[in-house]
């Protein structure tokens, strides 16, 4: 039904000309789109600008923060970023709908619900999915009563797709009531007499005047509730104007004690109800509908949008709520942990070459360049998290995405020192390839999350003093048990290729090097594991409580000090120290990402399908690497034997 | 106290309050590591160790009784302590009652053999509202599904106070879980939504056997009432 | 060093202070606490928490491709009580004691001293939750995981004694339908007759004519819940008059009133429930706040305003996530809360545990050890790797 209606809309616009619709040259022009970019909205209980919002929205439904185009009406653009691909949803959703949207990760997804699939992977626009709407409903409803561990993915992609489908329908929708012909509705619903009586002798009508008007109405009992009239009424504004789902929060309300900034539909309802509403939240709302008058002409977009957006920057401004707006969109425009990667991955592969010729003018050179990326990586790395933090005004941890871009940084950071030391050139190229490898992770971690990646904390996280000191304990002793498992790894690695007198050196360096950075993740594990006891006693009064992930911690202290006696009581030497060494990096995956795909336990903050693969991937590395190890052990015993 | 005990039979035989008291005993055991570690053994495993459980037992724990802890109500029965008391109904003559459960507050039999069934279950999720509870029925019994006009045209009853579809179905009734059918059979029963949660009652029986309670039937649902347990 | 010339204590001295025996110990401690994880997963917190982490010995049934292997292991307990031994032994007493060993004799004996905070913890140490309504007060908690039954005596007129007899679960947990064990007390006229307990249960309406039924009802088992909080445990009683009447009860967790016998011109209630303490102060919540993040429904604090009252004098406090109050040994926290139709409930936690603050004295004191030793390592470590620089 309301399907129904929205294409005769639809219809209803394509035919009234061309002309009444905005130009694409004018919506995607470069200032208003850096002006739309930094209006400052609210969402999911924070502060944030819409490009946020937009790229997090894009990156949910699309899987990226930009989408690919090919559209005759965008013939000049290939690719569209978050903020443009918004834009034009809102104001030419004509064009929007048709572009390929919502990703599907099993094509089967779409078949059940009657849409022709086209790769197993593929991406499908909102006029496609459309087709298969009454079947998406149903399934998604019936598979979403299925527990959540029995769900097969397929299941999932059409729970996804239809609440991605959903919010859409939503997003896009959020000029409808601007573009709506009220006074030609209103005509055909009520009879001629109440009609006049709420038109006059206007010449048009906004929803606006339409809510106040009706709301009278309705009080006097000129409209009766329940009759034909006013549910057709009602259907009207559902469709155009209050639609069920979240939409945009950006209409800041005038009482500065009130902390929930306002959607349309609530502006309108309360005008309906109420016959009046603050001044200032009414000429917001009304200037969204400003907008889209305004967009029909290039010249006087522009000022409509400035005013618009500024007027909204003043009142957050006004309310203390703008001081972060801005370095928000900076920080994604950065897009820092990229650049750390592409800085990170030519600081490893320019490292490794120099360890192709060790001792040599190119290596010597290859060091110094390789330094200077290196730092470069580690520079933007740090100074992403740094922003976070700014921005969020806590501690740079407390979701499990910061805890790879921190766990990155702290090994590279460690790395670093250590290189400085040994000045091998072997600990610069593990520093790259870890930074790169955390960098390369924390994206696809956030691509697969496809969520904001600064959320507001549960009640028990919002404590600054223990994020920055047991959470931050806690994952520099992950990122020293993993980089020592890393220069194990290269231990490895070297033994199978290098020979001779100098590499039995060497590999000494590199054991010592492990050992010392195991050591230092030890006394942070360690202490970090203990400080999270202390918390916990003094947030619900148990120290320890063996929950999984706790156990994680411990597992991880436990293994350390095997390590650390094993190696005093002389027990495990060489190979014996990068065997557990690796074990120990195993268990720290275990720890930091396997126990939450338990799905137990309070810590379990993080299940994201495609972390499995990850992280069995990450355990066989280790595994194979300690089979190594026993290799290298019975060879190392044979020869042994052969002198002796 | 067990552990002084047990420290008197360490390794020298000393008693502990001797061990503790002269300062060279101290020295002593400090001196000669070997000697300090089983006290120390002895010392855990006698704070570890529980208390024997016998088969007849002395009660020698209390509990203070706090001022502000409601007091329960003494000599109540047994209905009244089990919760038993809100689902009030007349058990028709000649039913009897099977047992009870979570699924059905309230489980009737009847019939010369009790192969007729009559009992009450609630949903508190609905189980996705009437048409498809009737339709869930219909299949029960072997029938076609029904659409939401032709539900929108069945009989009504009133149930607990809620008007519901008053369901009638004759055919083969295979019940859950059952592979086989039973021919001949037939189901009444009603299917009220009260918000997000369902209501139902049904009854299941050899048609004839149905048929000729179908006034116990009434009689049942009619005497179902809900009450209200007091001062909770 | 011929092993033959010492004595037999010189050799298990040398044994319990060894290396090896650390080493074989975190190694159990290390496998017990993984497979204690993942079976938390089929047996809930509690329960993996008793069979792994508070027993002498275990037997893990390890699932190999669906083929169940079962393996015994330590326990917990038993290996804890050794690492103790291990680390008295091995690195407070036989260690050469020095300015080089300082640090690890420091960070040894907090850790010692950290497994006696948990040792005090596992034996004295009571917690459990005071939920309140707004106006609501109590100066008791009541335990989650413990039950008792309780007997209360009640004059004619309908007074109370003062205390309750308490039977501890331990006294009764073991008591499956074919087992019985009899309690007495001198001032109980009757003796009690327990049997039947089943963890989880529900009472329903047996059918006419079954035997076993007491008062038209009996005991339904129900598989357990794997959160300890959720099961309603239920037994049977069997109250035996000195002159040879009988009278016999169920008691439930969820049953709105106890059970009553009566003997003389005084009534016996008799109540399977959770142990209760009570606590030297009363607590009145006032006033309960749940703030959210704006446009959410998540929390963004929870906050009670409560007062405090000790022997009649009332002192203002504020509970809060991460900000209890303490006092006497009693710390009172937030821990959640609930939404009935009688208003908003605070849920408090109140705990009382006389090693509560010991492990944060352990904890710097194994930070300062760990990095004293560490600091001279890395000293070492850089001026090794530095030399032959400088060569």
């Amino acid at each position: 039904m309301r399907h129904l209606l929205l294409t005769f809309f639809l219809l209803l616009s394509s035919f009234a000309g061309a002309q009444q619709l905005p130009e694409v040259s004018t919506l995607l022009d470069k200032e208003i789109v850096a002006t739309f970019q930094s209006l400052p909205i609210q969402e999911g209980g924070r502060m944030k600008p819409l490009d946020t919002y937009a790229r997090f929205l894009l990156l949910r439904m699309h899987g990226k923060q930009s989408i690919a185009v090919k559209h005759p009406q965008l013939p000049d653009r290939k690719k569209l970023k978050a903020i443009e691909w918004l834009l034009l949803s809102w104001f030419r959703p004509d064009i929007a709908r048709d572009l390929p949207l919502f990703v599907v990760d099993n094509s089967q997804a779409v078949g059940e619900i009657g849409v022709d699939p086209k790769d197993l992977r593929d991406r499908y626009s909102w006029n496609e999915i459309v087709k298969g709407r009454e079947e998406l409903i149903k399934r998604a409803q019936s598979y979403s009563e299925i527990d959540s561990a029995q769900q097969t993915g397929v299941q999932r992609n059409v729970i996804n797709l239809a609440r991605n489908f959903f919010d859409y329908d939503a997003a896009s929708d959020f000029m409808t009531a601007a573009r709506t012909d009220w006074k030609k509705e209103i005509n055909s619903i009520l009879s001629p007499e109440l009609a006049k009586e709420i038109l006059g002798d206007a010449t048009s009508l906004s929803v606006w005047d339409l809510a106040l008007k009706l709301g009278t109405m309705i009080r006097e009992n000129k409209i009766q509730g329940g009759s034909e009239e006013s549910q057709k009424i009602l259907n009207l504004f559902i469709d155009t104007t209050l639609r069920p789902g979240k939409t945009l929060a950006f209409i800041p309300p005038e009482d500065a004690k009130e902390e929930a900034w306002l959607q349309v539909e609530q502006t309108v309802t309360h005008l309906m109800r109420e016959g009046k509403i603050p001044e200032g939240e009414l000429a917001v709302s009304k200037a969204r509908d400003g907008l889209y008058a305004a967009s029909l002409k290039a010249e006087t977009f522009k000022p409509a949008v400035k005013a618009f957006v500024d007027d909204i920057r003043a009142r957050a401004e006004k309310r203390g709520e703008l001081s972060q707006i801005d370095r928000e969109v900076s920080y994604h425009r950065t897009d820092y942990f990229t650049n750390a990667l592409v800085w990170y991955m030519l600081g490893f592969l320019i490292a490794t070459l120099g360890l192709v010729a060790p001792q040599s003018k190119l290596s010597r050179w290859t060091t110094r360049i390789a330094w200077v990326t290196v730092l470069l990586g580690v520079g933007y790395n740090v100074w992403g998290i740094t922003q976070r933090c700014i921005i969020m005004g806590r501690p740079p941890i407390a979701t499990l995405y910061e805890t790879i871009i921190f766990i990155a940084a702290s090994c590279a950071l460690v790395g670093l020192f250590i290189e400085k030391v040994t000045r091998k050139g072997v600990v610069l190229a593990v520093v790259g390839f870890v930074g790169a490898l955390g960098m390369f992770l924390s994206n696809r971690f956030m691509a697969l999350d496809g969520q904001d990646t600064m959320p507001t904390l549960e009640a028990v996280l919002i404590t600054n003093f223990w994020l920055a000191t047991h959470v931050t304990c806690i994952n520099i002793g992950y990122a020293g048990a993993l980089l020592g498992s890393i220069t194990s790894m290269v231990y490895v690695i070297f033994r199978f290729f290098a020979k001779g007198d100098q590499s039995v050196e060497f590999r000494r360096l590199l054991t010592r090097i492990t050992y010392g950075i195991m050591c230092f993740g030890l006394l942070f594990a360690l202490v970090g594991t203990v400080l999270g006891g202390i918390w916990a006693n003094d947030s619900w009064g148990r120290f320890w409580g063996w929950d999984p992930k706790e156990n994680g911690a411990l597992m991880i202290v436990l293994m350390g000090l095997i390590i650390l006696h094993a190696r005093l009581g002389g027990y495990i030497r060489e190979i014996g120290l990068h065997a557990l060494s690796l074990l120990l990096g195993a268990i720290t995956l275990f720890s930091w990402f396997g126990v939450n795909q338990l799905s137990i336990g309070l810590h379990s903050y993080g299940f994201t399908a495609g972390i499995s693969l990850a992280l069995n991937i990450g355990y066989s590395t280790k595994f194979a690497f300690m089979l190594a190890c026993g290799w290298f052990w019975l060879q190392e015993r044979a020869a042994k034997k052969a002198t002796a | 106290m067990s552990i002084f005990w047990r420290l008197q039979n360490s390794p020298k035989g000393y008693p502990a309050s001797y061990v503790f008291s002269n300062p060279h005993m101290i020295a002593f055991f400090l001196r000669h590591p070997a000697r300090q570690a089983l006290p120390c053994l002895l010392l855990l495993f006698a704070l570890t160790s529980c208390d024997r459980v016998s088969s007849r037992m002395e009660i020698t724990r209390t509990r203070e009784i706090s001022q502000y802890e409601t007091k329960p109500k003494v000599g109540a029965y047994a209905q009244e302590r089990f919760g038993d008391e809100r689902l009030i109904w007349q058990t028709p003559e000649g039913w009897s009652q099977a047992e009870r459960s979570q699924m059905r507050p309230v489980n009737l039999t009847f019939g010369p053999s009790r192969e007729g069934e009559c009992y009450l279950s609630l949903l508190p999720g609905g189980g996705g509202g009437v048409l498809a509870n009737v339709n869930r029925w219909r299949k029960q019994m072997g029938q076609p599904e029904i659409t939401e006009e032709e539900l929108a045209k069945m009989p009504k009853k009133t149930l607990m106070g809620i008007e519901g579809t008053f369901v009638s179905i004759e055919g083969a009734y295979t019940s859950v879980g059952a592979t086989e059918s039973k021919p001949d059979h037939k189901m009444l029963g009603i299917v009220a939504a009260m918000g997000e949660a369902g209501l139902f009652v049904k009854m299941v029986g050899p048609k004839a056997l149905v048929e000729a309670n179908s006034q116990a039937f009434d009689q049942f649902v009619t005497t179902l009432r809900l009450r209200m347990p007091q001062g909770q | 060093m011929s092993a033959s010339a010492k004595s037999l204590p010189a050799k298990i001295f040398d044994l319990l202070s060894s290396y090896g025996l650390a080493i074989v110990v975190l190694s159990f401690l290390l496998i017990i606490t993984y497979f204690g994880t993942l079976s938390q997963k089929d047996i809930g917190l509690l329960d993996s928490q008793a069979k792994y982490f508070e027993s002498w010995f275990l037997i893990h049934d390890w699932n190999l491709w669906g083929m169940i292997v079962p393996i015994p292991l330590p326990g917990g307990a038993l290996l804890m009580v050794l690492l103790f031994i291990n680390m008295l032994c091995g690195a407070v007493i036989r260690i050469r004691k020095g300015l080089r060993t300082i640090g690890v004799l420091i960070s040894h004996i907090a850790i010692m001293f950290m497994l006696a905070a948990g040792f005090v913890s596992f034996i004295y140490k009571t917690e459990g939750a005071m939920p309140l309504f707004e106006g609501q007060t109590s100066d008791q908690y009541q335990s989650y995981h413990e039950r008792i039954i309780e007997i209360r005596s009640w004059s004619a007129d309908g007074k109370g004694g003062s205390t309750a007899m308490v039977i501890p679960m331990k006294h009764f947990a073991d008591l499956e339908p074919g087992r019985a064990r009899t309690f007495f007390a001198k001032d109980l006229p009757f003796e009690l007759q327990v049997t039947g307990y089943r963890r989880n249960a529900n009472i329903v309406q047996a059918s006419e004519e079954e035997k076993s039924a007491i008062d038209g009802y009996r005991i339904q088992p129900v598989a357990n819940a794997k959160e300890d909080e959720a099961n309603t445990s239920a037994v049977e009683v069997s109250v035996k008059f000195k002159d040879g009447s009988e009278q016999r009860g169920i008691l439930w967790e969820r049953e709105f009133e106890p059970f009553t016998v009566k003997a003389g011109d005084l009534s016996y209630t008799l109540a399977l429930s959770r142990m209760k303490w009570k606590l030297p102060f009363a607590i009145r919540l006032n006033d309960f706040q749940r703030e959210l993040h704006p446009g959410t429904m998540k929390a963004k604090k929870y906050t009670s305003h409560v007062t405090k009252i000790t022997d009649g004098r009332e002192e203002p406090k504020v509970v809060t996530m991460n900000v209890p109050v303490r006092d006497q040994g009693f710390v009172v926290y937030q821990a959640s809360f609930s939404q009935g139709t009688s208003g908003e409930q605070s849920v408090f936690t109140v705990a009382s545990n006389p090693s509560d603050q010991w492990p944060l004295w352990s904890c710097v004191a194994v930070a300062i050890g760990l990095v004293i030793h560490f600091m001279m390592h890395l000293v070492r470590f850089l001026s090794r790797t530095l030399k032959p620089k400088v060569a």
